[in-house]
Protein backbone atom coordinates (compact mmCIF):
# COMPACT_ATOMS: atom_id res chain seq x y z
CA UNK A 1 0.00 0.00 0.00
CA UNK A 2 2.78 2.38 0.92
CA UNK A 3 6.15 2.47 -1.04
CA UNK A 4 7.58 4.92 1.55
CA UNK A 5 7.35 5.55 5.67
CA UNK A 6 8.88 9.57 6.32
CA UNK A 7 9.45 10.49 9.83
CA UNK A 8 10.39 14.25 10.84
CA UNK A 9 10.95 15.17 14.40
CA UNK A 10 13.55 15.93 17.28
CA UNK A 11 16.32 13.26 19.32
CA UNK A 12 13.20 11.11 20.21
CA UNK A 13 12.70 10.34 16.41
CA UNK A 14 15.96 10.17 15.47
CA UNK A 15 16.20 7.49 18.13
CA UNK A 16 19.42 9.86 19.96
CA UNK A 17 20.98 7.63 22.10
CA UNK A 18 19.98 4.90 21.84
CA UNK A 19 23.11 3.04 20.92
CA UNK A 20 24.75 4.63 23.68
CA UNK A 21 25.01 7.61 26.25
CA UNK A 22 25.31 10.94 24.44
CA UNK A 23 25.60 8.87 20.97
CA UNK A 24 23.57 11.12 18.13
CA UNK A 25 25.32 9.24 15.60
CA UNK A 26 22.93 8.39 12.53
CA UNK A 27 23.22 5.10 12.94
CA UNK A 28 20.37 5.33 15.73
CA UNK A 29 18.19 5.89 13.77
CA UNK A 30 17.87 2.22 12.27
CA UNK A 31 16.89 1.49 15.88
CA UNK A 32 14.18 4.36 16.64
CA UNK A 33 10.20 4.32 16.71
CA UNK A 34 9.86 5.27 12.97
CA UNK A 35 11.60 2.20 11.48
CA UNK A 36 9.90 -0.39 14.20
CA UNK A 37 6.46 1.28 12.71
CA UNK A 38 7.89 0.95 9.56
CA UNK A 39 8.74 -2.55 9.49
CA UNK A 40 5.44 -2.99 11.56
CA UNK A 41 3.07 -1.82 8.69
CA UNK A 42 5.27 -3.60 6.20
CA UNK A 43 6.72 -0.50 3.99
CA UNK A 44 9.83 -0.82 1.83
CA UNK A 45 11.70 2.13 2.49
CA UNK A 46 12.15 4.62 5.43
CA UNK A 47 13.06 8.16 5.55
CA UNK A 48 14.07 9.49 8.64
CA UNK A 49 15.38 13.65 8.84
CA UNK A 50 15.08 14.08 12.74
CA UNK A 51 17.71 15.89 14.41
CA UNK A 52 18.63 16.48 17.75
CA UNK A 53 17.17 19.85 19.48
CA UNK A 54 15.07 20.67 16.17
CA UNK A 55 12.59 22.76 16.73
CA UNK A 56 8.75 22.30 15.57
CA UNK A 57 9.19 25.41 12.98
CA UNK A 58 12.00 23.69 11.33
CA UNK A 59 10.36 20.33 11.40
CA UNK A 60 7.74 21.54 9.76
CA UNK A 61 9.16 23.70 6.75
CA UNK A 62 11.88 20.21 6.55
CA UNK A 63 9.22 17.78 5.92
CA UNK A 64 7.05 19.59 3.33
CA UNK A 65 10.51 20.52 1.79
CA UNK A 66 11.56 17.05 1.61
CA UNK A 67 8.43 15.78 0.53
CA UNK A 68 7.94 18.56 -2.42
CA UNK A 69 11.77 17.26 -3.36
CA UNK A 70 10.28 13.37 -3.25
CA UNK A 71 7.22 15.10 -5.49
CA UNK A 72 9.40 16.50 -7.45
CA UNK A 73 11.88 13.24 -8.52
CA UNK A 74 8.28 11.26 -9.61
CA UNK A 75 7.46 9.95 -5.84
CA UNK A 76 3.66 9.35 -5.55
CA UNK A 77 3.35 11.10 -2.23
CA UNK A 78 -0.27 9.49 -1.66
CA UNK A 79 1.67 6.12 -1.15
CA UNK A 80 3.94 8.00 1.61
CA UNK A 81 2.95 7.56 5.15
CA UNK A 82 4.50 10.07 6.90
CA UNK A 83 4.88 10.04 10.92
CA UNK A 84 5.35 13.48 12.78
CA UNK A 85 7.58 13.84 16.42
CA UNK A 86 6.12 16.75 17.38
CA UNK A 87 8.92 18.62 19.45
CA UNK A 88 8.60 20.68 22.51
CA UNK A 89 8.21 24.53 22.42
CA UNK A 90 11.06 26.85 23.43
CA UNK A 91 13.42 25.80 20.68
CA UNK A 92 14.82 28.13 17.89
CA UNK A 93 17.13 28.33 14.54
CA UNK A 94 18.99 30.81 14.32
CA UNK A 95 21.88 31.29 11.74
CA UNK A 96 25.68 30.39 12.44
CA UNK A 97 27.17 31.32 8.60
CA UNK A 98 29.64 34.15 10.38
CA UNK A 99 30.50 32.01 13.17
CA UNK A 100 31.53 29.15 11.11
CA UNK A 101 33.38 31.75 9.29
CA UNK A 102 34.97 33.03 12.64
CA UNK A 103 35.96 29.65 13.38
CA UNK A 104 37.32 29.44 9.63
CA UNK A 105 39.53 32.57 10.56
CA UNK A 106 40.23 30.80 13.98
CA UNK A 107 42.06 27.73 12.65
CA UNK A 108 39.03 25.60 14.52
CA UNK A 109 37.05 24.26 11.37
CA UNK A 110 36.07 21.66 10.83
CA UNK A 111 36.42 20.91 14.59
CA UNK A 112 37.62 17.53 15.62
CA UNK A 113 34.55 15.45 16.87
CA UNK A 114 31.43 18.21 16.76
CA UNK A 115 28.20 16.66 17.27
CA UNK A 116 25.81 18.62 15.79
CA UNK A 117 24.45 18.36 12.80
CA UNK A 118 22.19 21.63 11.72
CA UNK A 119 25.60 23.43 12.14
CA UNK A 120 27.63 21.48 9.85
CA UNK A 121 24.73 20.58 7.05
CA UNK A 122 22.62 23.71 7.04
CA UNK A 123 24.68 26.58 9.17
CA UNK A 124 22.17 26.91 11.83
CA UNK A 125 22.23 26.07 15.03
CA UNK A 126 19.13 24.75 17.06
CA UNK A 127 18.47 26.32 20.38
CA UNK A 128 16.73 25.45 23.52
CA UNK A 129 16.93 25.94 27.07
CA UNK A 130 19.19 23.05 27.64
CA UNK A 131 21.99 23.14 25.42
CA UNK A 132 24.32 24.91 24.13
CA UNK A 133 27.07 24.23 21.58
CA UNK A 134 31.07 24.96 21.68
CA UNK A 135 34.44 23.76 20.30
CA UNK A 136 36.06 22.22 22.37
CA UNK A 137 40.53 21.67 22.55
CA UNK A 138 41.96 18.48 22.82
CA UNK A 139 42.05 19.05 26.77
CA UNK A 140 38.31 19.56 26.61
CA UNK A 141 38.45 23.40 27.29
CA UNK A 142 35.90 25.61 25.41
CA UNK A 143 37.32 27.61 22.92
CA UNK A 144 34.36 28.66 20.93
CA UNK A 145 30.86 29.38 21.72
CA UNK A 146 28.11 29.09 18.85
CA UNK A 147 25.07 31.87 19.17
CA UNK A 148 26.77 33.71 22.45
CA UNK A 149 24.37 35.18 24.18
CA UNK A 150 21.33 34.32 21.80
CA UNK A 151 19.90 32.11 24.71
CA UNK A 152 19.03 34.35 27.01
CA UNK A 153 17.41 36.80 24.37
CA UNK A 154 14.85 34.02 23.62
CA UNK A 155 13.87 33.73 26.84
CA UNK A 156 13.51 37.22 27.42
CA UNK A 157 12.15 37.88 24.13
CA UNK A 158 10.25 34.77 22.57
CA UNK A 159 9.78 32.09 24.30
CA UNK A 160 6.01 33.17 25.64
CA UNK A 161 4.00 30.06 26.48
CA UNK A 162 0.96 31.42 24.05
CA UNK A 163 3.03 33.08 21.20
CA UNK A 164 5.05 30.08 21.39
CA UNK A 165 1.65 27.88 21.21
CA UNK A 166 0.04 29.91 18.64
CA UNK A 167 4.10 29.13 16.57
CA UNK A 168 3.03 25.14 17.42
CA UNK A 169 -0.57 25.47 15.95
CA UNK A 170 0.78 27.15 13.28
CA UNK A 171 3.09 24.39 12.31
CA UNK A 172 1.01 21.83 12.87
CA UNK A 173 -1.26 23.55 10.55
CA UNK A 174 1.42 24.06 7.86
CA UNK A 175 1.89 20.31 8.03
CA UNK A 176 -1.45 19.05 8.37
CA UNK A 177 -3.21 21.17 5.91
CA UNK A 178 -0.05 20.22 3.18
CA UNK A 179 -0.40 16.61 3.92
CA UNK A 180 -3.98 16.88 3.40
CA UNK A 181 -3.67 19.09 -0.07
CA UNK A 182 -1.21 16.57 -1.28
CA UNK A 183 -3.54 13.10 -0.52
CA UNK A 184 -0.94 11.95 2.31
CA UNK A 185 -1.87 9.37 5.51
CA UNK A 186 0.00 10.65 8.27
CA UNK A 187 0.33 10.51 11.88
CA UNK A 188 1.19 13.40 14.07
CA UNK A 189 2.40 12.31 17.94
CA UNK A 190 4.25 14.81 20.88
CA UNK A 191 7.78 14.05 21.70
CA UNK A 192 8.32 16.03 24.43
CA UNK A 193 5.04 17.00 26.13
CA UNK A 194 1.58 17.47 25.62
CA UNK A 195 -0.32 20.05 23.87
CA UNK A 196 -1.35 22.58 26.29
CA UNK A 197 -4.95 24.05 26.88
CA UNK A 198 -5.61 27.59 28.51
CA UNK A 199 -8.92 29.00 28.11
CA UNK A 200 -7.70 32.33 27.90
CA UNK A 201 -5.70 32.05 25.21
CA UNK A 202 -6.88 33.78 21.64
CA UNK A 203 -6.23 30.24 20.31
CA UNK A 204 -8.10 28.54 22.46
CA UNK A 205 -11.26 28.79 20.03
CA UNK A 206 -9.05 27.21 17.13
CA UNK A 207 -8.27 24.23 18.94
CA UNK A 208 -10.33 21.79 17.76
CA UNK A 209 -8.28 21.88 14.30
CA UNK A 210 -5.49 20.30 15.89
CA UNK A 211 -7.79 17.58 17.11
CA UNK A 212 -8.53 14.31 15.07
CA UNK A 213 -7.63 10.80 14.26
CA UNK A 214 -4.06 11.82 12.33
CA UNK A 215 -3.04 13.21 15.88
CA UNK A 216 -2.64 10.94 18.90
CA UNK A 217 -3.95 12.13 22.28
CA UNK A 218 -2.38 15.84 21.76
CA UNK A 219 -3.69 16.87 24.85
CA UNK A 220 -2.61 13.69 27.32
CA UNK A 221 0.24 12.09 25.65
CA UNK A 222 3.63 12.43 24.63
CA UNK A 223 7.01 9.54 24.05
CA UNK A 224 9.10 11.17 26.99
CA UNK A 225 6.46 11.46 29.64
CA UNK A 226 4.99 7.77 28.62
CA UNK A 227 8.34 6.11 28.39
CA UNK A 228 9.71 8.34 31.80
CA UNK A 229 6.75 6.39 33.74
CA UNK A 230 6.64 3.10 32.49
CA UNK A 231 10.47 2.58 31.68
CA UNK A 232 12.10 4.54 34.33
CA UNK A 233 15.48 2.78 34.23
CA UNK A 234 15.93 2.24 30.20
CA UNK A 235 17.12 5.57 29.93
CA UNK A 236 20.30 7.70 28.88
CA UNK A 237 22.43 10.13 30.34
CA UNK A 238 20.19 12.90 28.27
CA UNK A 239 17.16 11.44 29.16
CA UNK A 240 16.71 9.73 25.63
CA UNK A 241 15.75 5.70 25.65
CA UNK A 242 17.19 2.56 24.82
CA UNK A 243 16.05 0.35 22.17
CA UNK A 244 13.54 -1.25 24.04
CA UNK A 245 11.63 1.64 24.88
CA UNK A 246 11.29 2.89 20.90
CA UNK A 247 10.40 -1.06 20.16
CA UNK A 248 7.38 -1.07 22.50
CA UNK A 249 6.35 2.51 21.49
CA UNK A 250 6.12 1.38 18.39
CA UNK A 251 4.54 -2.25 19.12
CA UNK A 252 1.62 -0.77 21.72
CA UNK A 253 0.95 2.34 20.88
CA UNK A 254 1.95 3.59 17.57
CA UNK A 255 0.83 0.67 15.75
CA UNK A 256 -2.26 -0.12 16.97
CA UNK A 257 -3.61 3.03 16.52
CA UNK A 258 -2.86 3.50 13.21
CA UNK A 259 -3.99 0.03 12.14
CA UNK A 260 -7.14 1.08 14.26
CA UNK A 261 -7.71 4.21 13.03
CA UNK A 262 -5.81 5.22 9.77
CA UNK A 263 -5.05 2.24 7.36
CA UNK B 1 -19.71 38.48 -0.17
CA UNK B 2 -16.42 39.43 1.95
CA UNK B 3 -13.33 40.14 1.02
CA UNK B 4 -10.41 39.51 4.00
CA UNK B 5 -7.28 41.28 3.62
CA UNK B 6 -3.95 40.54 5.35
CA UNK B 7 -0.85 42.16 4.78
CA UNK B 8 2.03 45.31 6.11
CA UNK B 9 1.92 48.56 6.03
CA UNK B 10 1.13 48.89 2.08
CA UNK B 11 -1.86 46.71 2.79
CA UNK B 12 -3.10 48.98 5.82
CA UNK B 13 -2.55 51.78 3.62
CA UNK B 14 -0.25 53.13 5.80
CA UNK B 15 -0.26 56.54 5.34
CA UNK B 16 -2.53 57.28 2.88
CA UNK B 17 -3.94 60.09 4.51
CA UNK B 18 -0.90 61.83 5.65
CA UNK B 19 2.77 61.28 5.88
CA UNK B 20 3.64 59.30 8.77
CA UNK B 21 -0.19 58.72 9.57
CA UNK B 22 0.01 54.57 10.57
CA UNK B 23 -4.07 55.31 12.07
CA UNK B 24 -6.99 52.60 10.66
CA UNK B 25 -8.66 54.87 8.81
CA UNK B 26 -6.24 54.65 6.12
CA UNK B 27 -7.49 51.72 5.54
CA UNK B 28 -10.89 52.93 3.89
CA UNK B 29 -8.42 54.25 1.00
CA UNK B 30 -6.26 51.41 0.55
CA UNK B 31 -5.91 48.85 -2.46
CA UNK B 32 -7.87 45.84 -0.79
CA UNK B 33 -10.92 48.72 -0.07
CA UNK B 34 -11.02 49.75 -3.65
CA UNK B 35 -11.14 46.07 -4.81
CA UNK B 36 -14.22 45.04 -2.57
CA UNK B 37 -15.79 48.05 -3.66
CA UNK B 38 -15.26 47.48 -7.57
CA UNK B 39 -16.59 43.87 -6.95
CA UNK B 40 -19.36 44.97 -5.09
CA UNK B 41 -18.78 43.01 -2.33
CA UNK B 42 -20.74 43.51 1.06
CA UNK B 43 -17.47 44.02 3.20
CA UNK B 44 -13.77 44.64 3.50
CA UNK B 45 -12.24 43.36 6.75
CA UNK B 46 -8.79 44.51 6.07
CA UNK B 47 -6.60 43.15 9.21
CA UNK B 48 -3.37 44.20 7.93
CA UNK B 49 -0.78 45.97 10.36
CA UNK B 50 2.21 48.32 9.55
CA UNK B 51 5.76 45.81 9.72
CA UNK B 52 3.94 42.77 10.11
CA UNK B 53 6.51 40.08 9.30
CA UNK B 54 5.34 37.21 7.12
CA UNK B 55 5.32 34.42 9.72
CA UNK B 56 2.82 36.73 11.43
CA UNK B 57 0.48 37.25 8.18
CA UNK B 58 0.37 33.63 7.99
CA UNK B 59 -0.32 32.51 11.20
CA UNK B 60 -2.97 35.47 12.16
CA UNK B 61 -4.27 35.19 8.46
CA UNK B 62 -5.09 31.61 9.38
CA UNK B 63 -7.14 32.25 12.87
CA UNK B 64 -9.09 35.33 11.62
CA UNK B 65 -10.55 33.08 8.25
CA UNK B 66 -11.24 30.25 10.62
CA UNK B 67 -12.70 32.78 13.10
CA UNK B 68 -14.87 34.16 9.80
CA UNK B 69 -15.82 30.50 9.08
CA UNK B 70 -16.71 29.64 13.05
CA UNK B 71 -18.78 33.17 13.04
CA UNK B 72 -20.84 31.72 10.26
CA UNK B 73 -19.06 32.83 6.96
CA UNK B 74 -18.91 30.67 4.17
CA UNK B 75 -16.06 29.59 2.35
CA UNK B 76 -17.58 29.92 -1.34
CA UNK B 77 -18.50 33.56 0.04
CA UNK B 78 -15.00 34.57 1.22
CA UNK B 79 -12.53 35.88 -0.78
CA UNK B 80 -8.69 36.26 0.35
CA UNK B 81 -5.82 38.50 -0.42
CA UNK B 82 -2.50 38.30 0.64
CA UNK B 83 -0.22 41.22 0.45
CA UNK B 84 3.46 38.82 1.34
CA UNK B 85 5.67 41.41 3.18
CA UNK B 86 9.20 41.76 2.97
CA UNK B 87 11.77 39.21 4.63
CA UNK B 88 14.11 40.34 7.84
CA UNK B 89 11.04 41.09 10.56
CA UNK B 90 9.96 39.27 13.50
CA UNK B 91 7.80 39.28 16.23
CA UNK B 92 9.00 39.82 19.77
CA UNK B 93 6.91 39.05 22.85
CA UNK B 94 6.39 41.93 25.23
CA UNK B 95 4.15 40.92 27.99
CA UNK B 96 6.55 40.03 30.09
CA UNK B 97 8.48 43.50 29.67
CA UNK B 98 5.35 45.13 30.22
CA UNK B 99 4.65 43.65 33.32
CA UNK B 100 7.61 44.42 34.64
CA UNK B 101 7.53 48.06 33.75
CA UNK B 102 4.11 49.21 35.11
CA UNK B 103 2.84 52.65 34.74
CA UNK B 104 4.96 52.70 31.25
CA UNK B 105 2.90 51.46 28.64
CA UNK B 106 2.91 54.59 26.50
CA UNK B 107 6.87 54.19 26.53
CA UNK B 108 6.41 50.74 24.61
CA UNK B 109 4.11 52.42 22.43
CA UNK B 110 5.16 52.78 18.44
CA UNK B 111 4.47 55.98 16.77
CA UNK B 112 1.47 54.11 14.99
CA UNK B 113 -1.64 52.97 16.63
CA UNK B 114 -3.94 49.56 16.30
CA UNK B 115 -0.79 48.39 16.47
CA UNK B 116 0.63 44.53 17.60
CA UNK B 117 1.72 45.87 20.62
CA UNK B 118 -2.64 46.02 22.24
CA UNK B 119 -3.94 43.40 20.38
CA UNK B 120 -1.17 40.69 20.87
CA UNK B 121 1.50 41.95 23.24
CA UNK B 122 4.39 41.44 20.83
CA UNK B 123 6.46 44.05 18.95
CA UNK B 124 7.19 43.82 15.11
CA UNK B 125 10.90 44.05 14.76
CA UNK B 126 11.96 45.66 10.76
CA UNK B 127 15.23 45.93 9.45
CA UNK B 128 14.49 49.63 7.95
CA UNK B 129 12.01 50.34 10.30
CA UNK B 130 11.51 53.92 11.12
CA UNK B 131 11.31 54.52 14.96
CA UNK B 132 10.47 58.40 14.92
CA UNK B 133 7.82 58.63 17.59
CA UNK B 134 8.34 55.27 19.12
CA UNK B 135 8.08 55.06 23.07
CA UNK B 136 11.76 55.13 24.84
CA UNK B 137 11.22 51.49 25.80
CA UNK B 138 9.81 50.65 22.28
CA UNK B 139 12.98 51.85 21.21
CA UNK B 140 15.39 50.25 23.76
CA UNK B 141 14.23 46.96 23.25
CA UNK B 142 13.83 47.34 19.50
CA UNK B 143 17.24 48.04 19.06
CA UNK B 144 18.43 45.31 20.79
CA UNK B 145 15.50 42.74 19.09
CA UNK B 146 17.08 44.56 15.78
CA UNK B 147 20.59 43.71 16.65
CA UNK B 148 20.16 40.13 18.00
CA UNK B 149 17.89 39.25 14.70
CA UNK B 150 20.62 40.46 12.14
CA UNK B 151 23.52 38.73 14.09
CA UNK B 152 21.42 35.46 14.20
CA UNK B 153 17.75 35.07 12.07
CA UNK B 154 17.84 37.62 8.80
CA UNK B 155 20.09 35.26 7.17
CA UNK B 156 19.07 35.41 3.20
CA UNK B 157 18.65 31.53 2.63
CA UNK B 158 16.99 30.68 6.03
CA UNK B 159 14.53 33.86 5.50
CA UNK B 160 13.47 33.09 2.39
CA UNK B 161 12.98 29.24 3.39
CA UNK B 162 10.81 30.17 6.30
CA UNK B 163 8.71 32.58 3.79
CA UNK B 164 8.28 30.00 1.22
CA UNK B 165 6.82 27.48 4.10
CA UNK B 166 4.65 30.56 5.43
CA UNK B 167 3.36 30.52 1.76
CA UNK B 168 2.24 26.95 1.47
CA UNK B 169 1.37 27.37 4.47
CA UNK B 170 -1.79 29.42 3.95
CA UNK B 171 -1.90 28.51 0.31
CA UNK B 172 -2.28 24.93 1.80
CA UNK B 173 -5.22 25.74 4.24
CA UNK B 174 -7.40 28.04 1.78
CA UNK B 175 -6.92 25.45 -1.14
CA UNK B 176 -8.23 22.57 1.45
CA UNK B 177 -11.07 24.78 2.63
CA UNK B 178 -12.06 25.84 -0.91
CA UNK B 179 -11.64 29.67 -0.37
CA UNK B 180 -10.59 31.73 -3.18
CA UNK B 181 -8.01 33.97 -2.55
CA UNK B 182 -5.10 35.71 -4.52
CA UNK B 183 -1.34 36.14 -2.85
CA UNK B 184 1.04 38.78 -4.13
CA UNK B 185 3.90 40.87 -3.01
CA UNK B 186 3.95 44.20 -0.85
CA UNK B 187 7.56 45.09 -0.32
CA UNK B 188 9.92 42.85 -3.28
CA UNK B 189 9.55 40.46 -5.45
CA UNK B 190 10.13 36.53 -4.55
CA UNK B 191 13.95 36.34 -5.63
CA UNK B 192 14.79 32.83 -4.83
CA UNK B 193 12.92 30.70 -7.55
CA UNK B 194 11.02 28.22 -6.51
CA UNK B 195 8.34 26.13 -8.89
CA UNK B 196 5.60 26.01 -6.31
CA UNK B 197 5.44 29.64 -7.32
CA UNK B 198 5.45 29.60 -10.88
CA UNK B 199 2.76 27.19 -10.93
CA UNK B 200 0.13 29.00 -8.83
CA UNK B 201 -2.14 30.86 -10.55
CA UNK B 202 -3.18 32.41 -7.73
CA UNK B 203 0.07 34.39 -6.93
CA UNK B 204 0.27 37.73 -8.98
CA UNK B 205 3.64 37.79 -10.85
CA UNK B 206 5.78 36.23 -7.44
CA UNK B 207 8.73 37.96 -9.90
CA UNK B 208 7.52 41.60 -8.61
CA UNK B 209 5.98 43.55 -5.83
CA UNK B 210 3.68 46.74 -5.35
CA UNK B 211 6.50 48.55 -4.32
CA UNK B 212 8.35 47.99 -7.23
CA UNK B 213 5.35 48.43 -9.43
CA UNK B 214 4.60 52.06 -7.96
CA UNK B 215 8.39 53.23 -8.18
CA UNK B 216 7.26 56.52 -10.64
CA UNK B 217 3.86 56.91 -7.72
CA UNK B 218 4.35 59.91 -5.02
CA UNK B 219 5.77 58.32 -2.14
CA UNK B 220 4.84 59.39 1.80
CA UNK B 221 7.71 59.54 4.46
CA UNK B 222 8.16 56.87 5.33
CA UNK B 223 7.58 54.78 1.88
CA UNK B 224 3.63 54.72 2.33
CA UNK B 225 1.98 55.34 -0.90
CA UNK B 226 -0.80 57.73 -2.25
CA UNK B 227 -4.15 57.18 -2.93
CA UNK B 228 -3.97 56.83 -6.45
CA UNK B 229 -1.21 54.04 -6.52
CA UNK B 230 -3.74 51.94 -4.13
CA UNK B 231 -6.60 52.59 -6.48
CA UNK B 232 -4.52 51.94 -9.97
CA UNK B 233 -2.96 48.75 -8.23
CA UNK B 234 -6.40 47.82 -7.11
CA UNK B 235 -7.69 47.68 -11.24
CA UNK B 236 -4.40 45.59 -11.83
CA UNK B 237 -5.33 43.15 -9.44
CA UNK B 238 -8.85 42.78 -10.55
CA UNK B 239 -7.76 42.57 -13.82
CA UNK B 240 -5.91 40.18 -13.44
CA UNK B 241 -8.64 38.45 -11.05
CA UNK B 242 -11.24 38.78 -13.82
CA UNK B 243 -8.66 37.49 -16.93
CA UNK B 244 -8.33 34.18 -14.63
CA UNK B 245 -11.87 34.11 -12.98
CA UNK B 246 -10.20 33.44 -9.91
CA UNK B 247 -12.94 35.26 -7.46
Amino acid sequence: MYDLLYTNGDSFTMGMEILGDKDITEENKNHAYPMHVTDLMGIKDHANSALPGAPNEWIARQTIFDLLRYEKNGQDLSKVFCLVGWSSINRLEVSVKEDIQKAKDLGLWPPMGFTSYEIDLFGTNFINSSIEKFILDKDGKNIFDFSKGAHEFAVEYLWDEELEHEKWFTNIQLVKNFFENKGINYLMVNNVSPWVSNSKWRLNKHEDLLFDKHYYEPTKFSFQDWGHSRYPFERRQESHFTRKVHVNFAEKILYPYIKENLL
Amino acid sequence: MILYAIGDNLTSGAEILNDRDMEESNKAYAYPMYMANKLKYDECDNKAIAYAPNEWIARRGLLDIQGLLDKGYKAEDLRVIVGWASINRSEISIKELTRRNPGLDKEFQTAHTSTEQFMFDTMFIDIDRTTDGDGELALKYGDMARDFFLDYTWEHGLEYEKWYSQILFLQNYLENNNIKYLFHNTGHACDVKAKFLENNIRYYKPEDSFKQWAKDYETRALGGLVEEAHGDYADLLLEYINKHELF
